[in-house]
């Protein structure tokens, strides 16, 4: 990837529903889906309340992610977060 | 040196996340009266201070490093959790805990209270931020909240002080009252149950259930590595089981998280509205151009520009204001004291030693100034995160950014600065190539070396020329060599995998004077009493070394030579008295120890292009850099007064012989300067190698690589510019 990506590339007409983090677009909230069992990012993420179920935005792509949930913003290295899965929300019926 | 905590009234811990406002909080609450000192065998500082309560009276607040949890994944982490278990040798048992959580983000600042209030203290919960909250639509119902807790809770906004009275009170109050009982937050039974078996017993491996459920769920943690430490494979197998036992197929971690943050939402329920939703703030749109590849990174750069420009313009008026001020000093100590050891001693040991620590700390606090600034309004975290990617190349991460800055102006407070980075390996290698980042005891000598021996000469317009770029190089150097050097230890003594890099962007906010003010005044303090006792004791003993033997003969011909130039008109006496003065300095150096020293060295150093003097000079150097530029200037026969602008030095370096007899040129410059780019020639920066990473080895280590680094280098640059023939006006 190279950079922080302005403006999303005209590619599908259908965006994924799910994906790895390290992957999902930027400005586009979404629910964690799951969480590597042993590794040490995802215990600090789960401390920091990233739980499946959680929701999140992702305000940056690149090399260096930055997440938001809740209030805060988290940068992580893009790589760290390939075993991370999220999914669009739901619509509300 | 550690310091015992003062043994006085009631203990208060202080904790909290990260960012919080924390800081401030303890700032207000204890002022001036901050100490910071060191737990008794660990590495690992402590910050406290006094606050005067009304009911209760003297309490001492022991301030705990920032954390999100108490699964101590650093040193400081676990020292955190001993304090608040009154298990740290040092530290005094707890009365109570002041939480500080921030009440626009409080989902996840409860996980961390949860973990408090199982300890059992007493617990005062300050929710600070409520302007912020209150922006944000995000509405807390405290008296409900604080009902579904058990515990006070006083919304603050620390930075502006409003809300501490109220806070006072209530840690009164609480002081008052018997310890509650500690508070169950839904964590599974069976892991309860593990918990309690792990500490019962005589021979129990820990001595309570908080601590035993770190041990449990923190695997391969400082606390485990501590049980393990004397439980031995038992232990370990032991622990597996237990494990098992719980749960079979998600890490205890997950269970803990998912089990606190059950019971956060439970709390929550009906005391928290608004933060359903994610909202934009302000400081996201400002991060749009700060964190951009392109423009994040011009801005970075023209900050760091604007840092090395302002540390050295900016102390430059202060710098010379000190050095005239010690000057006046030595001389008015040369006319008060007759002349003899003591004089010597007096006024080219004791003054000169003093007033060059002293003269470097304009230059650390401009430094720390505007460090504190950039950590303060939030700037750190993003500039962390940018280069990150450059420091991973060498094998580090973004962590180590701020001591590596740091490093710019002087290594030992970078070097202290590395407590902060949680992975043991990588805080190693951060403080085993810090001292490669060119401190500002090593500007004179690039400046006399090259206003002495680089041509004036433009090289991009009149922006920027060839003196100018040499400087730049010599500053490349360091931080050029430090990359492959890191990636090099990250291979093969410091092997392994590190933490993962994840750091939280803090709102921007201005930042608070009296904090920046107050952290610029710790470090500066560090600077002196730590690094400059050091310096002070090195460079009186090489003052011995350059004094010593003292030869009677010697004064005793030039005395005979000083008779003989009373013969001459007063006008030209004065002048020829004071070549006799320098002149018998000289002589006297020579015949000294160091001067024998240097003589000695000589086929050694000559590969490098030096001769004898120099070679002494290097060596005057090693206890503190700062000495070659007054010991140049003696063996110059110029004074030990003599400093890096000094035209008068400039020209007996031009003067001087070389190695093969011919007078010095770039190459031997060139030399000398790559030498004192890389060699460990500061004794406060080994002496806090040694605190900080507990042995005399990894000091011999970084002295060996450095000095045979710097030797390597010096060789080369000489070897390849005499083959440029960049000697005898050849340059360029």
């Amino acid at each position: 990837m190279l950079g922080v990506t302005i403006g999303e590339p005209q590619k599908h007409v259908e965006e994924p529903s799910e994906a790895c983090l390290s992957d999902w677009r930027r400005d586009c909230d979404a629910i964690v889906l799951e969480l590597p069992g042993g590794d040490r990012l995802s215990a600090r993420l789960r401390e920091l309340g990233i739980l499946p179920g959680t929701l999140i935005r992702v305000l940056r792509t690149g090399a260096h992610l930055v997440v938001q949930t809740g209030d805060a913003r988290l940068a992580l290295r893009r790589e760290d977060c390939s075993a991370v899965r999220v999914g669009a929300v739901p619509a509300v019926a | 040196m550690s310091e015992q905590l003062p043994p006085s009234g009631h203990a208060i811990a202080l904790v909290g996340n990260p960012n919080t406002g924390k800081t401030t909080l303890f700032n207000a609450l204890t002022g001036l009266s901050q100490r910071v000192g060191n737990y008794p065998g660990v590495t690992v500082q402590y910050h406290a201070g006094q606050a005067q309560l009304p009911q209760s009276g003297k309490a001492q607040i022991i301030d705990l490093p920032g954390t999100y949890s108490l699964s101590a994944s650093s040193p400081d982490e676990a020292v955190a959790v001993d304090v608040l278990l009154g298990q740290q040798a040092g530290a005094p048992p707890i009365d109570l805990v002041v939480a500080i959580a921030d009440a626009s983000n409080l989902r996840r600042h409860l996980y961390l209270l949860s973990q408090i209030l199982e300890t059992g203290h007493r617990v005062v919960l300050a929710l600070n931020m409520m302007d912020l909250a209150h922006e944000r639509d995000v509405h807390v119902d405290i008296d409900a909240l604080s009902s579904r807790l058990g515990i006070p809770i006083i919304p603050l906004t620390s930075h502006r002080g409003t809300g501490i009275d109220d806070l006072i009170d209530a840690i009164d109050s609480s002081l008052q009252q018997d310890r509650p009982q500690p508070t169950q937050t839904h964590l599974p039974r069976e892991l309860i149950a593990v918990a309690d078996e792990l500490c019962q017993g005589d021979d129990a491996p820990v001595e309570n259930s908080v601590e035993a459920l770190r041990v449990l769920v923190d695997v391969d943690g400082h606390l485990e590595q501590r049980a393990i430490a004397t439980g031995g494979q038992p232990l370990r197998l032991r622990l597996a089981e237990l494990r098992q036992a719980v749960s079979t197929d998600e890490p205890l971690s997950s269970v803990e998280s998912e089990a606190r943050y059950a019971w956060i939402s439970d709390i929550v329920a009906n005391t928290l509205r608004g933060d359903e939703k994610l909202r934009p703030r302000r400081s996201d749109q400002i991060d749009r151009i700060l964190t951009h590849r392109v423009a994040g990174l011009a801005v970075f750069i023209l900050i760091s520009a604007t840092t090395f420009q302002g540390i050295f313009t900016w102390s430059a008026p202060l710098m010379d204001a000190i050095d005239g001020l010690f000057r006046q000093l030595g001389d008015s100590a040369g006319r008060l004291i007759s002349e003899g050891p003591l004089q010597s001693l007096i006024v080219d040991g004791v003054i000169a030693g003093v007033g060059g620590v002293l003269i470097f700390v304009p230059q650390i606090a401009i430094l720390f100034l505007i460090i504190s600034l950039l950590e303060d309004c939030g700037y750190m975290a993003r500039a962390a995160m940018m280069m990150d990617r450059l420091l991973r190349f060498c094998g580090l991460s973004g962590r180590s950014f701020i001591p590596m800055l740091s490093s710019f102006a002087c290594a030992v407070p970078g070097i202290l600065a590395a407590r902060a980075i949680s992975d043991r390996r990588d805080r190693y290698v951060t403080i085993l190539v810090a001292p490669l980042m060119s401190c500002s005891a090593r500007l004179p000598v690039y400046v006399l070396f090259i206003a002495a021996f680089i041509p004036d000469r433009p090289v991009v317009g009149s922006w920027l020329g060839l003196q100018g770029l040499t400087l730049l190089a010599m500053y490349g150097v360091g931080a050029g060599v430090a990359i492959p050097v890191a990636m090099l230890l990250r291979r093969t003594l410091l092997r392994g995998e590190s933490t993962p890099f994840l750091i939280e962007l803090p709102s921007y906010k201005w930042p608070v004077p009296k904090v920046v003010l107050m952290q610029v005044y710790l470090n500066s303090r560090e600077f002196v009493v730590r690094a400059g006792s050091i310096i002070l004791a090195a460079t009186i003993i090489m003052w011995a070394l350059a004094y010593y033997p003292h030869s009677t003969q010697i004064t005793d011909d030039f005395d005979l030579r000083r008779q003989t130039a009373e013969q001459f008109p007063k006008k030209t006496r004065v002048d020829i008295l004071k070549a006799i003065d320098h002149a018998e300095s000289t002589a006297l150096l020579e015949h000294s120890y160091l001067g024998q020293a240097g003589h000695f060295i000589e086929p050694v150093v000559r590969p490098l292009g030096w001769d004898w003097r120099l070679g002494m000079a290097a060596l005057a150097s090693f206890p503190a850099r700062e000495l070659i530029i007054s010991t140049l200037g003696t063996i110059y026969s110029l004074g030990g007064d003599a400093d890096e602008t000094s035209q008068d030095l400039r020209s007996a370096l031009r003067a001087s012989p070389g190695a093969d007899g011919k007078p010095i040129d770039t190459p031997v410059a060139l030399s000398v300067m790559v030498f004192f780019a890389l060699c460990a020639q500061c004794t406060s920066t080994l002496a806090v190698i040694r605190r900080e990473m507990g042995s005399w080895g990894w000091v011999g280590l970084s002295f060996s690589y450095m000095t045979i680094l710097a030797y390597v280098g010096a060789f080369v640059v000489y070897q390849v510019a005499e083959y440029l023939g960049w000697g005898a006006g050849g340059f360029g």
